[in-house]
């Protein structure tokens, strides 16, 4: 009924790349060379340019048929009005993969529209797989396979991402690497006249180095298909988190039962998510959120049922508090055998019985301090997770040895630790960001700036995993093959 | 395409194929056999001019509800049989009264990018005041049912809200997994469908599918 999403292997794992159009001037005509070569793609790359001799010093062919060994995949970046004969050349010289930048198709209309319903039809005749057209490319971060313009070195890791947008995959993925967040594969699929975001989604779930899927999704050119990506990937363990633009309520007025009144479209897609699982959440920083917890963690998150609150104030904890009740987190309260550890430590001692949030004074984080006061709390077999907040104090340095403390502690135990740090991000007087924030994101403990959002990520998490198991144990037959 | 509701008789055929049982009912097209339908069935009694013509019955005046004896049953008989001059009449329906239950709707409605997509909530005649409804994509397994029941705010009074009887549960998710059964089977054909309201009685008792409306494409089944 779909395509075999195994065939995007294609676009993802090329050894050699025709870049249709290239050029050593125009942001896709250049750049998507520059970043290929820069990025360090170990296969072969064929411009194909018949106005050229060379581009950036590589031999440039006139045609994708004369290239010295058959390209597996042809990338274009040429006028539209060149895409169907390149495609055509590309049918002759057995291609079946094409990544098409080339914009002014569907989302134009007219003219748009029916060059791009050729361009279906065309490819479908002689079995030539797309992506795109208005797309910017995707990345497979494994191999070093860059095939859009990515800024830095990419940090390779477990999560894919899939968007429509090509300008939203660049930026996003600045936010990923704000955040030292591994990346797997990044695919967009623009107008989806071949690859739909979809069969993007199925693909990532059946891919092994792919952990955590994010998506920014528009519209869809086939809701079952993306359900069955959502279904596939909730089997798959691989949990997924969406962002949706545009839930429109067209149509509802003028429906003629209850049940079509209310049921609109928005509704719909986020009853679909709630289905299989994934997390519908309300902006890019939460999704990002959830995703850096999710990644982190994997399945230990489930420990945030018993969430431990370790707080430098006691207002904070309270806030935090709140917000762990609002989100159905459990804090239970410490156990006595911690206690009595905590009763033994000599800073610590005077503190009394701890409640959870654990209202710890502020000489406990101070440096050295922090690596004994933290460890009793993640030794406590008890506790399923922790949450420690602390506040930014006016010394740089000794901020920076406090988060060395931390990662090293961290480090040191399975039990998942999120840390929210609250105070000013910015580098003070202009000097570079301070470095105990940066260190923590690049040991990979999530960061928050301020409890709200490191509840709300630790809860959508822990819920993921939680709705995974109990899906599994009633995974009846006939509900998980009719999709 | 042409989009067509399917009258009582049709929707009654389509639904019994799955196993979906409206309330205990009798449907009447000719003035004489309205006393042996009431008989066979029993007092209390509800009466409903079935038209192809009227979305929303109730607010049309074409319900009649609670009929105790023979008398009010012809008086409410003779003064919907009246309507046949200006409505294209199927006929009268007689309905078993249902015992209290909690009032539900479950349906089908076809999303433009997912299908049909089965829904239950709160029911009656203000399910869009109410607003109180989930979704999901057929088939559902039981489970499934169960987590769509339990995202409702109604969901509080099947459980037995304020010293309440809980209500037949069972009944009611199979009632969702047999709906979402048709509304793949039917994909691409069925447009909607609306049973409401469906009255969850007390555990053990089943439920009462009052009112059944099917939209479908193209010119029947």
């Amino acid at each position: 009924m779909w395509a075999d999403p195994g065939r995007l292997e294609a676009f993802f794992t090329p050894r050699r790349v025709a870049i249709i159009g290239a050029s050593e001037e125009g942001m896709y005509p250049a750049g998507v060379i520059q970043n290929l070569a820069a990025h360090g793609f170990d296969g072969e790359i064929y411009p194909v340019n018949p106005n050229r001799e060379t581009v950036f010093g590589r031999r440039c062919y006139a045609n994708v048929t004369c290239t010295p060994q058959p390209a597996d995949l042809a990338v274009l970046v040429v006028n539209r009005r060149l895409v169907l004969p390149a495609l055509q050349q590309c049918a002759q010289a057995g291609i079946r993969a094409a990544l098409i930048f080339s914009a002014g198709f569907a989302e134009e209309g007219g003219e748009g529209r029916a060059l791009q319903d050729e361009m279906q039809k065309q490819a479908a005749e002689s079995g030539l797989t797309i992506v795109g057209p208005n797309c910017a490319g995707l990345a497979n971060l494994a191999n070093r396979t860059v095939i859009t313009r990515l800024p830095g070195t990419p940090r390779a890791g477990k999560i894919s991402f899939v968007s429509q947008s090509g300008a939203l995959m660049m930026a996003l993925y600045g936010l990923f690497a704000d955040r030292c967040l591994g990346m797997n594969r990044l695919l967009s699929v623009g107008n989806q006249a071949g690859v739909t975001l979809g069969e993007g989604l199925r693909h990532f779930a059946a891919l092994a180095e792919t952990g955590v899927i994010a998506a920014f999704v528009e519209g869809l050119k086939d809701g079952r298909e993306f359900a069955a990506g959502l279904r596939e990937a909730l089997t798959a363990g691989k949990p997924v988190v969406l962002v949706k633009s545009g839930q429109t309520h067209a149509g509802q007025a003028a429906a003629a039962t209850h049940t079509a009144a209310v049921a609109g479209s928005g509704r719909v897609f986020s009853a679909v998510c709630r289905q299989f699982g994934a997390l519908l959440v309300d902006d890019l920083q939460d999704m990002l959120d959830v995703v850096q917890v999710l990644d982190a963690f994997g399945e230990r998150i489930t420990g945030a049922g018993r969430l431990g609150v370790v707080t430098q104030s006691g207002g904070m904890g309270s806030l935090t508090a709140d917000w762990c009740e609002r989100w159905g987190l459990p804090m239970p309260p410490f156990s006595d055998a911690l206690q009595n550890r905590l009763a033994e430590l000599p800073h610590l001692k005077n503190l009394g019985r701890l409640g959870n949030p654990a209202d710890v004074r502020g000489t406990s984080w101070r440096g050295a301090a922090t690596a004994q006061t933290l460890e009793p709390f993640m030794a406590d077999e008890h506790t399923g997770a922790l949450l420690l907040l602390l506040a930014r104090s006016a010394v740089q340095a000794q901020d920076a040895e406090t988060a060395e403390q931390i990662i090293r502690t961290a480090q040191r135990f399975e039990k998942p630790l999120a840390v929210v740090w609250v105070g000013q991000r910015q580098p003070l007087e202009g000097a570079e960001t301070p470095l105990a924030h940066r260190l923590l994101v690049e040991a990979g403990i999530p960061l928050f700036d301020q409890p709200g959002s490191a509840v709300r990520a630790l809860a959508r998490a822990r819920n993921y995993w939680f709705y995974r198991r109990e899906a599994l144990e009633h995974q009846e037959t006939e509900a998980f093959c009719n999709v | 395409m042409f989009e067509h509701l399917l009258g009582y008789s049709e929707t009654k055929t389509v639904l019994d194929r799955f196993g979906i049982d409206l309330a205990p009912a009798e449907l009447v097209t000719h003035e004489d056999d309205l006393l042996a339908a009431a008989r066979k069935l029993g007092y209390p009694l509800a009466l409903k001019a079935i038209s192809p013509e009227q979305t929303h019955k109730t607010d049309a005046g074409l319900v009649r509800l609670n009929l105790k004896d023979e008398q009010a049953l012809c008086e409410a008989a003779a003064a919907l049989w009246a309507c046949k001059n200006d409505l294209k009449l199927e006929g009268l329906l007689l309905q078993k009264m249902s015992p209290p239950g909690v009032e539900t709707l479950v349906g089908v409605t076809r999303d433009p990018q997912f299908g049909g997509v089965v829904v239950f909530g709160a029911g009656g005649v203000m399910v869009e005041l109410l607003d109180d409804v989930t979704m999901a994509l057929p088939a559902l397994s039981p489970w499934q049912a169960e987590q769509m029941v339990h995202e409702t705010k109604i969901h509080r009074l099947l459980e037995g809200f304020r010293g309440a009887r809980p209500c037949d549960r069972p009944a009611l998710i199979q009632l969702l997994v047999r709906v979402s059964r048709l509304a793949l089977a039917m994909e691409g054909m069925l447009v909607s469908l609306d049973l409401n309201p469906v009255f969850v009685l007390p555990e053990g008792q089943g439920l009462f599918v009052v009112d059944a409306r099917m939209v479908v494409q193209g010119e029947g089944i």
